[in-house]
């Protein structure tokens, strides 16, 4: 009798799909790694300019960024098989190592994103730059979504998956 | 016949190209038969993954040979050179 597969193997094989081999490429990571960011400079951009627009056109811009964000990476995950999101149970030997060099590179990553974040707050707060409301928003909201993605930008970018 | 560099240094060599296409089994395979990924077995016939023993193991016991057949620390000899060197001593 066959167990019906977890949800980590229905994503492992949805993540390996044979369909998705053009993106597994160099040059189709560094492109989508470059989308991803794109669209996160994009929604600093909207954010910061929310008092100048519409709130139709704000939340209009949100959700187009939002579907762009969701396509961009799941186009890098299915890049790089999500080695790095799927459990060791799912992962061979190698993945498995590639998912522990990548958490390692990741961390000393966060720790940088973390600190210029911090420091960030810091400065926008301080009476040497009278930061408006939006700053206050940005930098936060941009900084959570690129900790959140740092570890696919790095198997992505740094590792042979 | 490939093998593994690393930092200048081979650290291992396999036949595993040589035996899988002798045998006629694609890396998917291989790869179902010894527990991987497809991808790893090319990394490991590229010579760019040195694999553990429980999968040299496996991978030995899928080709149906030893573990010294596949993988070697020293380099094999061609396989031509082995059938030439054999059927000169039984003459």
């Amino acid at each position: 009798m066959n167990a019906s597969p977890t949800s980590q193997q229905r994503r492992a094989a949805r993540l390996d799909d044979p369909s998705m081999e053009s993106l597994r490429n160099p040059r189709a990571r560094r492109l989508l790694a470059a989308g991803l960011l794109a669209v996160l400079v994009a929604e600093g951009v909207i954010i910061g300019f929310v008092a100048l627009m519409p709130i139709g056109v704000f939340v209009g811009g949100m959700v187009v960024l939002s579907i762009a964000l969701v396509f961009t990476l799941g186009g890098l995950k299915a890049s790089t098989r999500g080695v790095e999101e799927l459990s060791p149970e799912v992962l061979d030997e190698r993945q498995a190592q590639i998912r522990g060099l990548v958490y390692a590179q990741s961390y000393r990553v966060l720790s940088v994103v973390f600190v210029i974040t911090v420091a960030l707050m810091l400065l926008a707060q301080s009476p040497w730059w009278a930061a408006p409301m939006e700053v206050m928003v940005i930098i936060p909201v941009i900084s959570w979504q690129l900790i959140l993605t740092i570890p696919t930008f790095v198997t992505a970018l740094r590792m042979k998956v | 016949m490939k093998k593994q560099v690393a930092d200048e240094q081979p650290q291992f060599y396999t036949r595993l190209p040589v035996l899988r296409a002798e045998r006629g089994i694609s890396r998917k395979e291989l790869a179902e038969l010894a527990g991987v990924h497809y991808q790893t077995i090319g990394y490991l016939e590229r010579g760019e993954y040195s694999p553990s023993l429980v999968l040299a193991l496996r991978i030995a016991a899928a080709l149906a040979v030893p573990l010294d057949a596949v993988f070697s620390l020293t380099p094999f000899s061609s396989m031509a050179d082995q059938l030439y060197n054999t059927e000169g001593e039984h003459r």
